[in-house]
Order: C-alpha cells, then sequence, then structure tokens
C-alpha cells in the first residue's frame, strides 16, 4: 500500500515536471539564445546554458532607435485603446447591467456575438477606409480599430459585474436624492473597479498582441541594420 | 406618496434616457469599425475593385465568386484549415482537460504552475511563432538538437517548417503552445464549481477514480466544454499570425485567412479578397450562433 503511494506520487511528480517542462521550456530557450553570443549560435550540438552569458544584445537592441521607437509606440497604442475600451465599455456595461430599458436583451446579444468578429473579414474595407479619412499610419487609427474587439468583451464582462452589485446600495443613493448619473460615478464605478481591472489588462494584453491590423494599417518598417 | 410616485415614473424615465446615452458611444464604435465595414465588403466583393485605386471597381456580380469556387486553391485553403481546426482543437482540448485536471488537484506548488499556464497564453502570437521557429530550425534547431543527437530518435534532422505535412503539424503544434492554456483556465473554472459533496458521496457508494471522473466530473464539466470547443474553434478558422510568421503559408499550411490577406494586401485584389471573407464570415456566423446559443441556455 506504502509501495504504491509513493508510486502514485512519483508518476504525478513526472506528470507535473512534462507539463511544466512543456510550457516553460520555449520561455527558457528564448532566454537562452538572446544570452548566447551570436557566433555560437550556429553551433552544433547547441549550448543549453548561457555560460558566460553574453548581453551584447540586449545592448544592441536597446540601442536601436527603431526598436524604442516602436516600444513607444506599441505602449502608446495599447495603453490608449485600454482607457477608451474602459471608458466606454463601463458607460455602456453600467446602462446594461444596472438600468431597466426595452431593448436591453438584444443588444447583450449583438454584443455577445461581436465578441468572436472575424478581424479578416473587414480587413480590407477598414484598410480603405483608414486610407480614404488620411489616417493610415496613425496611432489613433489603430488604437480606435482594437475597439472592434476589446470593446465587445470589455462590456459583457463588465455587465455581468455590474450586473452582481448588490440594488440596495443603488436604491440608497436614489433615497438620497442621487441622480442616475451620479450613482453611477460615485456608487457603481467604484464598485465595479476589480471587473474594470480585470478588463483593463485583457483588452491590453489584446491590443499589445494585435499583428493583422498593425501589419496592415502602417507600412512595414524599414529593413533592421545588420 | 403621489410625489414618490411622480419621481419614481421620472426616475425610470431618466434611466431610460441614460441608458441610451450611456450605450450611443459604445454601439457607434461599433458599427462604425464592425457594422458599416462588414457591409462594404459584401458590397466590394460584388466588384472588381483594386487597393489604392482611384477610381471605384465596376458592378461585376457573381464572378468573384464563381472564380473563387472554381479555384483549387481556394479549396485546398479551406482544406487546410479544416486540419489545422481538427488537428489544434482536438489536442488543445485533450492537453486542456488533463492540464486543468492537474491544476486543480492538491499540490504544492500549484499556484505557482497555475501561474506558469498564464504565460503562453499572455505572449504575443507573433512571437511565440518566432520563438518556436528557431527552435524548428533545420540547422541549428534545438528540436533536431534533442531528437537526434541527445536522444537519437531521429537519424537526421528535419526540416520541421520547409516540407509538407511536417510543416503542418509545426504550426497545429506551436497553437496547441500558445492556447492550451486558455483552454485549460476554462475548464479549470468549470471544475472548481463542481460541488466537493458529489465525489464525497460517491466515495461512500464505493466508486473508482474512473466512474467518478466518467459519471461526475466529465457530464458537470460539459457547459464549459462546449463554451471552450466553440470558442477555440471560432479562433482555429480565423488562423493567421502564427501561419504568417511560422511558414507564410507555404507547404500546405495556407489557410482560408492568410489565403485572404494574400488577395486582398498583397496582390491589392479588393473585390475578389472581399468573396474570400464574406465566405469566413458565414463560416464564422454559424458557430457564433452556436456559441450565443449555449450561453443563452447557462444563462438561463
Amino acid at each position: 500500500m506504502k509501495f504504491r503511494r509513493i508510486l502514485f506520487r512519483f508518476l504525478f511528480l513526472i506528470l507535473i515536471i512534462l507539463f511544466l517542462g512543456y510550457l516553460l521550456f520555449p520561455i527558457y530557450w528564448a532566454i537562452n539564445t538572446s544570452l548566447t553570443p551570436s557566433k555560437n549560435l550556429s553551433k552544433t550540438p547547441a549550448d543549453y546554458l548561457p555560460f558566460p552569458p553574453d548581453f551584447n544584445a540586449f545592448q544592441r537592441i536597446l540601442s536601436n532607435s527603431i526598436f524604442k521607437i516602436s516600444l513607444l509606440n506599441s505602449a502608446i497604442v495599447a495603453g490608449s485603446a485600454t482607457l477608451l475600451a474602459l471608458f466606454l465599455g463601463a458607460l455602456a456595461a453600467c446602462a446594461l447591467g444596472r438600468f431597466r430599458f426595452p431593448g436591453k436583451r438584444p443588444i447583450l446579444y449583438i454584443i455577445l456575438a461581436m465578441t468572436m468578429f472575424p478581424q479578416i473579414s473587414i480587413v480590407g474595407s477598414l484598410y480603405e477606409m483608414i486610407v480614404n479619412v488620411g489616417l493610415y499610419n496613425t496611432k489613433f487609427a489603430l488604437a480606435a480599430s482594437y475597439l472592434l474587439t476589446t470593446l465587445p468583451f470589455t462590456i459583457w464582462i463588465l455587465t455581468s459585474f455590474f450586473k452582481s452589485l448588490p440594488s440596495e446600495l443603488e436604491e440608497a443613493a436614489y433615497v438620497d436624492g442621487a441622480t442616475p448619473l451620479q450613482t453611477f460615478r460615485f456608487v457603481l464605478l467604484p464598485l465595479a473597479a476589480p471587473g474594470i481591472v480585470t478588463s483593463g489588462i485583457l483588452a491590453f494584453i489584446h491590443s499589445w498582441n494585435e499583428y493583422l491590423f498593425a501589419m496592415t494599417f502602417t507600412p512595414p518598417p524599414p529593413p533592421p541594420p545588420p | 406618496m403621489i410625489g414618490k410616485i411622480i419621481s419614481g415614473n421620472h426616475l425610470q424615465r431618466s434611466q431610460i434616457k441614460l441608458a441610451w446615452v450611456f450605450l450611443a458611444p459604445s454601439l457607434i464604435a461599433l458599427v462604425v469599425l464592425g457594422f458599416y465595414p462588414l457591409i462594404r465588403t459584401f458590397f466590394l466583393s460584388f466588384t472588381d475593385s483594386t487597393r489604392g485605386s482611384v477610381e471605384a471597381g465596376n458592378f461585376i456580380g457573381l464572378k468573384n465568386y464563381l472564380e473563387l469556387f472554381s479555384k483549387n486553391e481556394y479549396w485546398s485553403s479551406v482544406f487546410n484549415t479544416l486540419l489545422f481546426t481538427i488537428g489544434s482543437v482536438g489536442l488543445e482540448f485533450f492537453l486542456g482537460l488533463g492540464f486543468a485536471l492537474l491544476a486543480n488537484s492538491k499540490f504544492r506548488a500549484r499556484g505557482y504552475a497555475r501561474a506558469a499556464m498564464l504565460i503562453p497564453w499572455a505572449l504575443p502570437t507573433v512571437v511565440a511563432a518566432r520563438m518556436w521557429g528557431w527552435m524548428f530550425n533545420d540547422v541549428f534547431g534545438v528540436i533536431n538538437d534533442l531528437l537526434v543527437l541527445k536522444l537519437g530518435i531521429l537519424s537526421k534532422p528535419v526540416a520541421w517548417t520547409a516540407q509538407p505535412v511536417w510543416a503542418m503539424i509545426s504550426v497545429i503544434l506551436v497553437d496547441v503552445w500558445k492556447t492550451t492554456p486558455f483552454v485549460a483556465l476554462i475548464l479549470l473554472a468549470g471544475l472548481q464549481q463542481i460541488p466537493e459533496e458529489l465525489y464525497e458521496a460517491s466515495q461512500v457508494d464505493g466508486a473508482n477514480s474512473f466512474q467518478k471522473f466518467f459519471l461526475i466530473t466529465l457530464p458537470l464539466l460539459k457547459p464549459a466544454i462546449v463554451v471552450a470547443l466553440i470558442f477555440r474553434t471560432l479562433d482555429a478558422i480565423r488562423v493567421f499570425d502564427v501561419i504568417w510568421i511560422l511558414t507564410a503559408g507555404r507547404f500546405g499550411t495556407e489557410s482560408i485567412g492568410t489565403y485572404n490577406y494574400r488577395n486582398l494586401i498583397d496582390f491589392s485584389r479588393l473585390g475578389f479578397g472581399s468573396a474570400i471573407s464574406v465566405t469566413i464570415f458565414f463560416i464564422i456566423a454559424i458557430f457564433v450562433v452556436m456559441y450565443v446559443k449555449a450561453i443563452r441556455i447557462q444563462d438561463e
């Protein structure tokens, strides 16, 4: 019995190690490669440990102005896309999660359906639109276009969040004579902060990682220096 | 009393008005960025428009669609997309279920294991594809190094991303690495909702682990499984990034997404490309309807 338990624990441990290895080895390999001098990268067999570590690649990339500008652009676009999605999304979600009004359910399901919108289906006509209004190669066009994906899921997440808030707080605010707008700003919004953080992180990751729109709505970068 | 009723009505009316004021910016954004371009795409698919030309294209009816449906390239891209979808979603489901069960069982480093699951998911697909592309390199890649020199499983290096069949397998493997964590997280959330009492009761009744898994875990996990599968299928059908970076659609990996992009942007065939876009849209739409239905059932 004891032997069986030890065997079981041992197999479980192996499973966990395989699991973590599969997830993390590619990351390790990227780090290992980044710290290996470039002349050693064409060596077979490959070096599995970066000793001594060579930081030359990092020095080169950090002194490369194209890299720095790209990084800044990514941060600006992803940051503003996130803020935009949160601002518009929180307003819409408050309406959908807390207010009673006709037409709410269809809107909710249309927005849910839009979380799966195939970007590839509109990349051509969106490109034409952006060029026609003179916004090609602007950070604004890119940040705005990310709303197509980030806004639906932000609204969806925040709506369920607003819905779960107890209605007593809201009613108390109304009894005290607050307008719906004041109730939103001073009661509901602060309570929804955890949901806003969650959807904000998701929106940022999506905008930071997006490739198709970024490649299409900006010209190709100049070739990297040798 | 009367004053209270009036103000209650007033409150409701001002709520309805405010609801639309709150919704308006989002709805306008989604119409401008989603619905309008979609209608444009439909319209363009019936014209011979080219990208970047000043004059508008001519209306040519169904010609684009007729050309599309008579093209082998199109059908082979549809076939490849199907292959990719079945391969990646199938693997992701079984691995994801395994990961979720592992991450749900109690062990000391569980928190770290769950955090590690997030890393591939949070990484840009482009970066993941580049990393794996380097690992798959036929001469200097670590995969060949491991399989040929270290383990001796293969007798000579394989050009993973540069020959038919292996190229598709490579693309699927990268996608599996990147998105299995996502499937695992959805299934993990489902697992955590299964009440512990059920397992305890079955324990009392003398059920073994297999019976517990097939008679309790799997049936109760079904809603989460349905959501994860539909979600992943949708993503797999519109796959673009990983293929574009890893193989550029060569060696039998051209998906319907990359084929569309090639025609739209690289060949500047806006009209013809739009016809491909429309077909993708309809394929996706079928799955979206299924997804919304699944969510609705759980909602009610």
